[in-house]
């Protein structure tokens, strides 16, 4: 996959921003937006956003009704611990938050499932309406099999009360997948997909849509602030879409 | 001890961490780092010469350690790599020189990196109380022991609860206090810094030593640690020092002042004044934490482990400080600004215009300028002026060498006639671990310039680093060497079997079976076989040089071992060239056979996709694909074994359609052809019922 190609070759700059977003967000930028009914993504008009690690919290997220904040990595070089990426625990009242992780492997050494756990009570006491763990999976090459695996596991581990929510990538219904697909939805509460080629993947979109209303994993589709967004018709109908998120960045 | 405390002051503001490991970091080890003495711009590789190149934490640790004028062999020098390309991955040192505890410094909150070593001190105070009766200790040993459940050390973050504490059975006076001490701690470590600070100062009065002392010490960092959360916005960000509660900070200073008057030279002495860098940034002070800094990297040694994490820190905000920093931090920043791809590139002028702030280090400015004329510049003549030649001496200093480098790297460049003798002399001083194989490569490349590579491995030579000879082994030696090299027993066995392998692996596939089966008796009984040989041929592993011995050597044919195919190989050959013109006959086309099986199970073909060594002279290599195209044109081939080839021919191109087997590939209306023999002219083979398919 292209994306994958470029994956790689930011990797080395190590950004604090996940690197899968940050191709997303160029792609979408750069994305023909004289197409017609394209929107300029306008946070706004949205309730529910992504925070990521170094981007301000705007202003949005007082109205937001969910926000799913990074709280930490699990970096290639190191899968012993998860590595801080706030300042502090957020203390948020009005909203739904999720703790995302992003993670560049799977193989989690047994702490790590114990600092998650820690992390999560953490979280949760100051949250009003802690909703659970999000799994941002941020990996050159993925087979869906072995993450349905780690997901059964770390859903294994995850105390009841806690949601499990992951990130998406269009091209996992290709190559036929969606066994794995449909086996991931078996233990994970929600997908949220990101869309990561703007206008152009809008026909794959609705194989893949359809795959996951077939299977019947709810999902939500994350949006990137200021890229460019056709929405696919009928989408509200879909009893399965749980609306949009937006990925929030600086205003540069 | 609170072990290393400023570690909270990082962990802190992790996300400032973003601008700066960009610029600095060579974290990820890299297959690709290959040794090399010029080093321009950040690849992931750093090296003993301090150059822009360089992960800017090696060289700050580098030019630290050269302050105190360590040398390398110092005992206390941090171990750098292990790796046998001679590179320094900033966390192969690290994880050389941390403790596991160190390592813990990312994930838990900041204010918890004191949780064990914490419980540590408290047991050994508990231990040298004499007041406290043993059944009472017994139950406080326990009581301490349960906060370590806090902060995400386990699972469960339960805060001791009030009742439960009450309930113990504590008497004595002494005992009381620190039964009010793991109270006190548990609010700490919970986060209640209004009850933790109440608490320990209750008992900062204690007669028990460690009590008074501790007590005034957390009293400081709860301050601290509650001051800093007032600038965490409820998304938990840091808002920057501006947003700091500034009646918070000061009450945090006063604190710590306090602690520090009464112990100028206490357990927690270090650890304070670590924090109080911490108090300098939130206030906003960056001039006065760059003067700390420069006091730092200039007159203490950052050798310890909490020494580097420290360099750690300081290298996070090193482009956020002022000229004040001091040299050795301005010299790292300037070095990084000469890389080809900054940002902020540095300017002649405004390098010239430094020159003040290093008039007590005039040989590391003139090492700038330098650096600036060789990767910048490119005028390596001036190189030579700004760093005469100090080759002869008996020992050098980090940055003494780092000069004497690169005056090196300029001779060459200028293919100055001393460039060998001035590499040559410098072999008498150097350190033999880090120092001596940055010399040999020098030395190594005058010698391959001018095409002598003998030099390197002739009896006596002066290249003796294991890495620099296997590659040349490798990518350069012809045959003479590598037969001479692989019986050369003054060498380890890891070089003197590369030679072999690559020797016998060319020999073979260039059809020089003559010599294959010479050379092939130069291999031990029992030698490795393994066949994850692949990409460990420059590593230091074992080579699996068994396999031109002992290796698997069918795959579905019959064979005989691959000693009996080469030597029939070789007589064939030998006839061949008495009688030129004879044909190709069934037992010559069943020794290919048996070869491409060899090459299969052998990973034979992997390896011709690598370049080794040039060709004395230019000879063809036999790729597996061509035995099977040559056999099925060959009328005079057998059946079963023209089914055979037939087979492996399609085989190739499973399951891709790619060609898996070197040589000329054939396009798929060919492959279908070939399917339709086997199954059709051959289908009463075995091959042709083993094969469904074609690709």
């Amino acid at each position: 996959m292209g994306k994958r190609t470029k994956v790689l070759l930011v990797r080395d700059l190590k950004l604090t921003i996940s690197v899968t977003w940050l191709v997303i967000f160029c792609c979408s930028i750069t994305s023909v937006s004289s197409k017609l009914n394209a929107e300029i993504i306008d946070p706004s008009k949205y309730n529910s956003y992504f925070l990521w690690a170094g981007v301000k919290p705007q202003l949005v997220l007082e109205s937001a009704k969910t926000v799913y904040i990074l709280a930490g990595e699990v970096r290639a070089d190191d899968n012993t611990q998860i590595v801080d990426m706030r300042a502090g625990v957020p203390r948020v009242n009005h909203a739904n938050i999720w703790m995302t992780l992003r993670i560049e492997r799977i193989d989690w050494n047994d702490q790590v499932y114990n600092q998650m756990l820690a992390k999560l009570t953490r979280w949760e006491k100051k949250q009003k309406h802690f909703q659970g763990v999000q799994i941002d999976f941020d990996a050159a090459t993925l087979n869906l099999k072995e993450y349905a695996v780690f997901l059964k596991e770390l859903r294994r581990r995850l105390p009841k009360r806690y949601g499990l929510s992951i990130t998406g990538l269009m091209d996992w219904s290709a190559g036929g997948e969606s066994i794995a697909l449909s086996s991931l939805s078996e233990v994970v509460d929600e997908i949220v997909i990101q869309t990561y080629q703007g206008l152009n993947t809008i026909a794959n979109y609705n194989v893949y849509l359809r795959t996951l209303k077939r299977i019947g994993f709810p999902y939500r589709i994350a949006l990137v602030q200021g890229g460019n967004w056709v929405p696919p018709t009928n989408l509200e109908k879909d009893s399965f879409f749980k609306g949009y998120v937006v990925f929030l960045v600086n205003n540069s | 001890m609170f072990k290393s405390l400023f570690i909270s002051f990082v962990a802190c503001f992790v996300l400032l961490l973003v601008t700066s490991s960009v610029q600095s970091s060579g974290d990820m080890t890299s297959a690709s780092c290959m040794m090399r003495l010029e080093n321009p711009t950040h690849g992931n590789c750093s090296f003993v010469v301090i150059a822009p190149g360089n992960d800017t934490k090696v060289n700050l640790l580098l030019l630290n350690q050269d302050k105190l004028e360590k040398p390398f062999n110092d005992p206390s020098f941090p171990r750098l790599t292990r790796s046998n390309k001679h590179d320094i991955s900033w966390i192969g040192v690290t994880s050389l020189n941390l403790t596991e505890e160190n390592s813990k410094r990312w994930h838990v909150p900041s204010h918890c990196v004191s949780l064990e070593g914490g419980r540590r001190d408290f047991n050994r105070a508990l231990r040298a109380n004499n007041t406290i009766p043993v059944s009472e200790k017994d139950l406080l040993y326990q009581a301490r022991q349960m906060l370590e459940h806090m902060c995400g050390y386990s699972r469960s973050e339960t805060l001791p609860a009030k009742l439960w504490f009450e309930a113990l059975d504590i008497k004595s006076n002494q005992g009381s206090m620190f039964l009010s001490y793991v109270k006190a701690a548990g609010y700490f470590y919970g986060e209640d810094w209004v009850q933790a600070i109440e608490q320990f100062s209750l008992i900062s009065n204690s007669p028990d030593p460690w009590i008074r002392e501790a007590s005034l010490y957390m009293i400081a960092r709860a301050e601290l640690v509650w001051a800093s959360a007032s600038a965490i916005n409820k998304w938990g960000d840091s808002l920057g020092s501006d947003l700091v509660d500034k009646g918070r900070l000061r009450k945090a200073k006063k604190a710590m002042d306090t602690y520090l008057y009464s112990y100028p030279d206490g357990q927690y002495t270090s650890s304070a004044v670590g924090l109080l860098r911490r108090l300098l940034f939130l206030t906003g002070d960056y001039d006065s934490l760059s003067q700390e800094y420069a006091r730092l990297t200039n007159d203490t040694d950052l050798s310890s482990a909490n020494g580097l994490l420290t360099l750690e820190e300081i290298d996070r905000f090193s482009s956020q400080l002022s000229l004040k920093s001091g040299p050795i931090m301005l010299a790292v920043n300037d070095l990084v600004r000469m890389r080809v791809d900054h940002h902020n590139h540095l300017s002649k002028k405004e390098l010239v215009s430094q020159k003040s702030y290093f008039s007590n280090d005039s040989d590391l400015y003139s090492f700038l300028l330098a650096n600036y004329a060789f990767y910048v510049e490119k005028d390596f003549k001036k190189i030579l002026k700004l760093i005469p030649d100090a080759a002869r001496k008996n020992s050098f200093l980090p940055l003494d060498f780092s000069r004497q480098a690169l005056r090196g790297m300029a001779l060459f460049a200028l293919n100055d006639i001393n460039v060998e003798g001035f590499w040559e002399d410098m072999l008498n001083g150097v350190d033999v671990v880090y120092q001596r194989p940055i010399v040999e490569l020098g030395l190594t490349k005058y010698y391959e310039r001018k095409g002598n590579l003998t030099e390197i491995f002739k009896k006596d030579s002066l290249i003796n680093d294991n890495y620099i000879r296997k590659t040349r082994l490798l990518y350069a030696a012809d045959y003479d060497i590598l037969r001479e090299q692989a019986q050369n027993d003054t060498r380890p066995n890891t070089e003197k079997d590369l030679a072999l392998f690559i020797l016998l692996y060319k020999e073979l596939t260039r059809g020089r079976y003559e010599d294959f089966v010479m050379d092939a008796q130069l291999v031990p009984e029992n030698a490795n076989t393994d066949d994850g040989y692949m990409f460990e041929l420059e590593a230091d592993s074992n080579i699996a040089i068994g396999i031109f011995r002992d290796g698997e050597w069918s795959d579905g044919y019959q064979c005989p071992s691959i000693s009996v195919t080469s030597a029939q190989l070789a007589l064939h050959n030998l006839k061949k060239r008495h009688a030129p013109t004879q044909r190709m006959n069934f037992l010559h086309a069943r020794q290919h056979l048996r070869l491409g099986d060899f090459y299969g199970v052998n990973k034979i073909v992997e390896l011709l996709d690598r370049q080794f060594s040039q060709e004395p002279f230019s000879s063809k290599i036999i790729r597996r694909g061509d035995f099977y195209s040559n056999i099925i044109a060959d009328s005079s081939v057998q059946a079963k074994d023209k089914a055979y080839a037939l087979y492996r021919a399609i085989m190739c191109y499973s399951p891709s359609g790619n060609n898996s087997c070197g040589g000329e590939p054939v396009n798929q209306t060919q492959r279908k052809a070939w399917f339709q023999l086997l199954t059709g002219k051959y289908g009463k083979s075995r091959w042709a019922k083993e094969l469904k398919y074609y690709w």
